[in-house]
């Protein structure tokens, strides 16, 4: 593809006027028996306006990276948790538990915007910080200690810390308790201790196990989590959705007022069970779609069509936020969201318009379904 | 009074059967139950449209030639009974508080979960999170009594706090995680991971994978209870009776939690 | 286009006006009684016409707020299977709903109270969304490095009136609150008790100077909302102390005590828990520059929603269900809780007496402001039955019948015999308040006012009565009619016109990336950010 090719809306491969395509798109949603929204790789306003088209739609609304984000969100609602901003953690946290070899890779610069080197300025007591990795794979943090545990699960290391934590008999290799209980003591020994990780590699359950063990900490010290998100979007979708619909992502509009289930209305299990029957895809940031590779999105929202992809009967060109237009967008470096104009202005338009023009005319034809 | 209803062919989308339970469809007319929506997709799709119904509402209730599109069956059962023949899908007997359930056929994920009382029977195999807690609920099943004749799948009883599941197969990976009472009884072998995160309750598995490593070796102590036990178990089969009457191996745990439940397997 | 209410009982407390009458209207704003014909004639007898009702203290938007609806799913999906029976089943759980239910109660104008500066962006895009009324919200400050530093070097008065400009500027908020001031900076040294007197470690600071000075420097910055103040040790046995020693330390300056239900408890009965409320409420009224909202606590499930992260920390094993979660930000953070308060307990029974016996008991309605510290004591929803208890001695002896003797033999309610006016509930929710936000073009029907009436058919049953308005006008347009509103008009959010001093602001900067590696100004909420049905209303400072 070439970079002019990607400016102009497509049906079937072959270049029309933008307002034909909308038409075409419009008219395969809305005789669609269920259709399915996913990607949703955009900002808050195209976050917002994927639901909105959701809503008149009848459609599934899915998020790519809603199963890193539901191994944070699971455990949230069945047990809740502990959670801190990297801010407050550089400016406080005494001692920093990094868990796993991913959380690296999701924050490159861990040590430097964490300040991990030099001693929290507000903490408790003035004093060098405590920076411990376990099972740091291939990328340990520069400069810290280091705890390895071979063989064990994420979760079975969990249980293991907040074990000998209680100072509960467990099964395991002496070599592996003595380890335990290093840590442990080490966990003992923090005033403010922040524990970071990657929620994915963990999975569900060990979170959950892990606000288990902050919950067990905080009676007698302090302790909290910093959870790594890997794409900003998600948490952008995530936030849009809970003031939106009530969930944190996964609903269907199927019945009007949005439903929630991270089992059934996960996008990639309704097209491998064939009950979606007609795909948007919205793709800002080149994070994909996340589907199987046979699966087909008929509609295409993205800022250029990927070579590799299947087709899409209608490919409708958008900008990528914080680039070709401003937007607003959830920032790793402050935990929340922030506002970003446009690095370098473009006339493309925003997912959050074609989609807001697509739910213009899909209530146009009556397509609401209630 | 009987009322039956026969799929009549397998329809292309799920659908929800959740307002077909004895207690809401007492007094409908044909025309009423007919109309009954059971829709799961944009467009409403009545009941009459993919199943042949007979009979008069009562208690009873036969679902014949069902297969796995069909979810909620049976949800929140109040009394009276309903007969599978076939599969059925998500959320069978999930929320049940009485009446009796028998599924001759397989069943989906989130059979019988966070039911409170009354039976549910199923004669073949189970999927994921047997007796569970659907997302958000604290608690899975709490009371009743749940019986697989085949296997289960993963997460079987997990966040269950009280009544009593047999499963006669096997049951994959964190059967009875995060259990905070009852019992599940495992006949065949239960995968990884049986039990974590475990508060109070009780597992017997006839065979496991090796136990998380929160559970402590407590012998093998010899309880009357366990003779009784093996009597009250005579209903779920030979192979629940042999388990109970096993020579039992006590592991407490999981000690990364309250360590207050328990897990007995057969030694060998 | 000249719109007329006719023949409504016009009940508008600043002209001592309680009579039938016409009300017009034209662009948006209500007009004296023209000389042509208008082109609109609406018909309001046999109705109650009031102005739009304000609401200072209802935690609809933001961070925390998002983080109760993460936290309970089954709350909302129970609600849409059966609506009239499940726990939570009207919270008002999305953007959307709330602007409606608002809304179809009359409201026209609601006060997110507590947002954490650095999650100002995330609130107002939850604002826009909530459609119909206009909003605003405070910042909170008082447990931040920046404050407590400030506070502890000493560093004068004028110094702390430019954060707090800064800080209105930045997020764009309408006033100022402090949140148990310092004890979420203490707790996270692990303390886990802090009163009026303690110190704040490390800083050397107590919780009294921060409010001294806060107090001072949203006097100093010309915000017309004096300090809100969720006061220490709240929920806890014998804190009416605590209340009534917060009120000695405005030292007869204005402050505005948030939730005092909270803190109207003592220590007498079996189980050392009773009422206060009649001392406290002697208290506020002897000390008139005080003003208060109630946080009435009314029996259903809720969830608790609060930045006072020490005392929700402490709450976590009354959660039910057994869950909550503590965020932990560069200042206050929050934490969701979910709570039960039930009929047959003990501690919810007393705890919804105290709180009618502050509205009974405060004599002033212009003192005494009308919240249920949504949703921590009772979802807004519970308005309008709140209504209706507070305007019939005998509704409460009713529910009072219902509850356990052994929890109102240590108030004085069953023995309290008032009965709000209208007039009176006119002043406590439209007058009082839009006179606390200095916003003169509220809360009444005289000429040059919004078009932001509430008409309810006279009837009865009030609970009925206020809970579906007749109609409501939201700047001369019509967003409800017979109870149903109509959800495509947006309100404004409205904001304090502040102007940051520009050499806090380079400061501010400094602080922010020496302290936490962040710009200052990733927290700015600008325009472009927000969505086009958005649009602020600047209200300017005191001069």
């Amino acid at each position: 593809m070439t970079a002019d090719s990607d400016d102009m809306a497509r049906i079937d491969g072959q270049a029309v006027a933008l307002p034909e395509a909308m038409a075409r798109a419009v008219e395969i949603l809305t005789s669609a028996r269920q259709p399915l929204i996913v990607g949703i790789a955009t900002d808050v306003a195209g976050a917002r306006a994927a639901l909105a088209l959701g809503a008149v739609s009848g459609a599934v609304v899915d998020h790519v990276g809603s199963e890193a984000t539901m191994s944070l969100v699971l455990p949230l609602q069945a047990v809740g948790g502990f959670v801190v901003t990297p801010g407050e953690t550089r400016a406080r946290a005494d001692s920093v538990l990094v868990i796993g070899h991913s959380a690296l890779q999701i924050m490159p610069d861990m040590a430097q915007a964490l300040a991990l080197a030099a001693p929290p300025p507000v903490a408790m007591e003035p004093g060098a910080r405590r920076v411990l990795h376990i099972n740091p794979g291939a990328m340990p943090l520069a400069g810290a200690e280091l705890a390895e545990f071979t063989g064990l699960s994420p979760l079975a290391l969990v249980s293991l810390l907040s074990a000998r934590a209680q100072g509960h008999r467990v099964n395991a290799l002496q070599a592996t308790l003595t380890e335990g209980d290093r840590v442990a003591a080490w966990l003992a020994a923090a005033h403010y201790g922040v524990i970071i990780f990657n929620p994915q590699e963990l999975g569900a359950l060990a979170v959950e196990a892990l606000f288990r063990l902050v919950a067990l900490l905080n009676r007698t010290t302090r302790f909290t989590t910093l959870p790594l998100v890997p794409s900003a979007s998600a948490e952008t979708f995530k936030m849009v959705c809970l003031w939106t619909t009530g969930f944190p992502g996964r609903v269907s509009f199927v019945r009007g007022a949005p439903a929630y289930d991270p089992e059934l209305f996960d996008a990639k299990r309704m097209v491998a069970h064939g009950e979606a029957d007609v795909v948007l895809g919205i793709d800002g940031f080149g994070e994909g779609l996340g589907l199987p590779d046979h699966a087909l999105a008929q509609i295409m929202l993205a800022p250029c069509l990927n070579g590799k992809a299947r087709r899409p009967e209608v490919f409708i060109p958008i900008g990528q936020p914080g680039r070709d237009h401003a937007g607003v967008l959830f920032d790793a470096a402050t935990g929340t969201l922030k506002a970003m104009p446009a690095a370098a202005a473009t006339s493309r338009p925003s997912a959050a318009a074609m989609l807001e023009t697509l739910r213009a005319l899909a209530l146009r034809k009556g397509g609401a379904p209630c | 009074m009987t009322l039956s209803l026969t799929l009549k062919s397998r329809p292309p989308f799920r659908l929800d059967m959740s307002r077909v339970v004895p207690h809401l469809l007492q007094g409908l007319s044909a025309r009423a139950l007919a109309r009954l929506d059971v829709t799961t997709i944009r467009v409403p799709v009545p009941l009459g449209d993919w199943f042949k119904i007979t009979g008069t509402p009562g208690s009873d209730l036969v679902i014949c030639d069902a297969c796995a599109q069909l979810d909620q069956v049976g949800a929140a059962l109040q009394d009276g009974n309903i007969v599978v023949a076939g599969d059925v899908g998500r959320c069978a007997g999930a929320g049940m508080t009485g009446g009796h359930i028998t599924v001759h056929g397989h069943v989906g994920s989130y059979a019988g979960a966070m039911m409170r009382g009354g039976t549910l029977d199923i004669m073949g195999n189970a999927g994921d999170h047997l007796a569970g807690a659907t997302v958000g609920a604290v608690d899975g099943m709490v009371g009743g009594a749940l019986q697989v004749r085949g296997s289960a799948g993963a997460w079987a009883a997990d966040r269950m706090r009280g009544g009593m599941i047999v499963i006669n197969g096997d049951a994959g990976p964190q059967a009875g995680s995060r259990l905070g009472g009852g019992t599940l009884m495992v006949c065949g072998k239960a995968g990884p991971e049986a039990g974590v995160m475990m508060r109070r309750g009780t597992l017997y598995l006839n065979e496991a994978e090796p136990l998380p490593l929160g559970f402590v070796d407590c012998g093998t102590p010899d309880l009357v209870f366990h003779k009784w036990l093996a009597h009250q178990l005579q209903p779920y089969g030979r192979s629940a009776v042999a388990l109970a009457r096993a020579r039992l191996r006590r592991y407490q745990g999981d000690m990364a939690d309250l360590g207050k439940g328990e897990i007995f397997l057969c030694a060998t | 286009m000249l719109t007329r209410l006719q023949g409504g009982r016009v009940i508008d407390p600043t002209r001592g006006l309680d009579e039938r009458g016409d009300v017009y209207f034209e662009d948006g704003r209500i007009v004296a009684a023209p000389s042509h014909i208008p082109d609109v004639t609406l018909d309001a007898a046999g109705c109650i016409v009031m102005a739009g009702a304000l609401d200072i203290h209802s935690h609809i938007a933001g961070a925390n707020v998002s983080t109760a609806r993460l936290l309970l799913p089954e709350a909302h999906r129970a609600h849409k299977a059966r609506p009239a029976t499940t726990w939570l089943g009207d919270i008002g759980f999305s953007a959307a709903e709330t602007g409606r239910l608002y809304a179809e109660m009359g409201f026209t104008f609601v006060v997110e109270p507590a947002i954490s500066p650095q999650q100002a962006l995330h609130a107002h895009l939850e604002l826009a969304d909530v459609p119909i009324i206009d909003k605003g919200l405070l910042a909170v400050l008082g447990n931040d490095d920046v404050c407590l530093s400030l506070i502890r070097d000493g560093a004068g008065r004028a110094a702390l009136a430019d954060v707090v400009s800064a800080t209105l500027a930045q997020s764009r908020a309408l006033g100022i609150k402090v949140i148990n001031a310092g004890a979420a900076a203490a707790f996270k040294y692990n303390l886990r008790g802090f009163s009026l007197d303690d110190v704040v470690p490390h800083y050397g600071v107590s919780s009294r100077a921060i409010l001294e000075a806060l107090q001072q420097a949203v006097m100093d910055a010309g915000v017309h909302h004096p300090l809100h103040v969720h006061a220490n040790n709240l929920g806890l046995a014998g804190n009416v102390e605590t209340a009534k020693a917060t009120i000695a330390a405005a030292r007869g300056l204005p402050m505005h005590l948030a939730h005092v239900q909270f803190y109207a408890y003592g220590r007498e009965g079996a189980r050392g828990f009773s009422s206060a409320a009649a001392e406290l409420a002697a208290t506020i009224n002897a000390h008139p520059h005080v003003s208060v909202d109630v946080g009435q606590v009314m029996f259903q499930p809720t969830v608790t929603i609060s930045s006072d992260i020490m005392r929700q920390f402490n709450g976590l094993g009354e959660a039910r269900p057994r869950k909550g979660i503590i965020l932990e930000g560069e200042g206050n953070g929050g934490g969701v809780v979910p709570l039960i308060y039930a009929r047959d307990n003990f501690f919810s029974a007393l705890q919804w007496a105290a709180g009618l016996e502050l509205f009974l008991g405060i004599t002033n309605p212009a003192q005494v402001f009308f919240t249920t510290d949504h949703p921590n004591g009772a979802p807004f929803t519970a308005y309008p039955m709140l209504l209706a208890l507070l305007m019939s001695a005998d509704l409460r002896d009713e529910w009072c019948a219902s509850l356990p003797a052994e929890a109102l033999a240590l108030t004085h309610l069953p023995a309290m015999r008032r009965e709000y006016s209208l007039n009176e509930l006119a002043i406590m929710t439209r007058v009082a308040p839009s006179k606390l936000f200095g916003l003169s073009d509220r809360g009444h029907l005289g000429a040059g006012a919004r078009a932001d009436i509430a008409v309810y058919s006279d009837q009865s049953d009030r609970a009925a009565m206020f809970g579906k308005a007749k109609l409501v006008i939201k700047d001369g347009v019509i967003v409800v009619r017979d109870g149903k509103a109509r959800a495509d008009y947006f309100g404004r959010t409205l904001a304090l016109a502040a102007t940051p001093d520009a050499t806090m602001v380079r400061r501010l900067e400094a602080h922010s990336q020496a302290l936490y590696g962040i710009n200052y100004a990733s927290f700015d909420v600008p325009a472009f950010a927000l969505p086009q049905s958005h649009g602020f209303e600047d209200i300017a400072c005191r001069s």
